[in-house]
């Protein structure tokens, strides 16, 4: 594959190794040309200096023929940029965007990016991943809906240990989708009663994970 | 009116203190400290100063009760951004943003951005002197 990836901080570096160490062909642009001569010594990949965003550049990285460009500047609205010029002039098949905050990867998915990768939301699900009692972990962001997927360990105080499901009063758009118990997996029918150890598996929304949390893990 | 700006440089302070002086409800949201804007107190209106979470800076500008956004700033991706914030995710009636490089504004516009670009109109300023200097 042909993969153009404009930014050659950490992420730029690391990426265009690793892929080409699989056998791709890659163009590194980077707006910095102390940071592509340094790069340069490192890997031997195609280096185009300039702004990445920019149309007279990508043509010039041969965007054109390009299969995958890949947005992994520091800047948001770069990489914003980045894919949306390249979907648009050069009907790149791939275009993905890194982004720093949560709260633009919605956007970046609206106006057309195919991939949205969300570093704080990396970072973070493996984080709470790695904590050994963790009582909150991220499992899967649904960008298009803005809507997250969560786990929930139900602690021993837990004022909803020994309730139904149907007499917990869960956020208005949250909703239990799983309840994971010792013996297995149940679906979460209102009779069903929560105990402490269960793995709940939640839909939510950003606003409401603390209200979530708090329903079920909060003590009386 | 309330209007949201984005950038610091010159023109924003300009355009700013004139809607503001026109009785609009100005905000300007800035990324650096040293806003000329923040520097003279006798300008109306108010200014916020935020970091590269550009959504979250215009959410605390007051985006979801905008009628304006205008992305004035030095970086176009930013300016671009904004208003395809204010269109896309928060419904605000008018979003315009500048743009200098050419090329560039006309991806924007073909994607239904409002894009103001001051490249163009200074090349017309500086033909048309051409014109009637020759």
């Amino acid at each position: 594959m042909y993969i153009i990836v404009v930014g050659c901080g950490r992420v730029g570096f690391n990426l265009t190794r690793a892929l080409l160490t699989v056998g791709h062909e890659i163009t590194v642009i980077d707006q910095d040309p102390l940071a592509l001569e340094s790069v340069s010594h490192e890997i031997t990949a195609a280096f185009v200096q300039g702004d990445g965003s920019s149309p007279d550049v990508l043509r010039e990285a041969g965007a054109e023929r390009a299969d995958l460009v890949i947005g992994v500047t520091g800047d948001d609205a770069a990489n914003l940029a980045v894919c949306q010029m390249s979907k648009h002039l050069f009907s790149t098949p791939t275009a993905i965007g890194l982004t720093k905050h949560p709260s633009h990867a919605g956007l970046f998915r609206l106006l057309g990016v195919d991939r949205v990768i969300n570093s704080t939301h990396l970072i973070l699900s493996n984080i709470e991943e790695a904590v050994p009692s963790r009582a909150f972990m991220h499992l899967l962001n649904l960008q298009t809906y803005g809507m997250d997927i969560v786990a929930l360990s139900i602690p021993e105080d837990a004022s909803v240990v020994g309730r139904t499901i149907g007499n917990v009063e869960m956020p208005p758009n949250s909703f239990i989708t799983l309840v994971v118990k010792q013996a297995g997996p149940r679906l979460p029918e209102e009779d069903l009663v929560l105990q402490a150890g269960d793995e709940v598996i939640a839909v939510t929304v950003l606003e409401e994970e603390q209200a979530l949390y708090e329903t079920l893990t909060g003590a009386t | 009116m309330h209007v949201l700006i984005l950038g610091g440089g010159n023109l924003v302070r300009h355009v700013a203190a004139t809607m503001a002086r026109q009785g609009h409800e100005v905000v300007v949201v800035d990324e650096h400290e040293r806003c000329p804007y923040l520097q003279n107190p006798n300008l109306p209106g108010y200014v916020l100063s935020g970091g590269d979470n550009l959504m979250e800076d215009m959410r605390r500008g007051g985006v979801e009760r905008a009628d304006l956004v205008i992305g004035l700033s030095f970086d176009d991706n930013r300016n671009a951004m904004a208003a395809q914030i204010a269109s896309n995710i928060f419904n605000v009636p008018r979003a315009l943003c500048h743009v200098g490089e050419v090329s560039k504004a006309q991806v924007y516009r073909e994607l239904g951005v409002n894009v103001l670009s001051s490249t163009h109109a200074l090349t017309d300023a500086v033909l048309d002197g051409e014109e009637d200097a020759g």
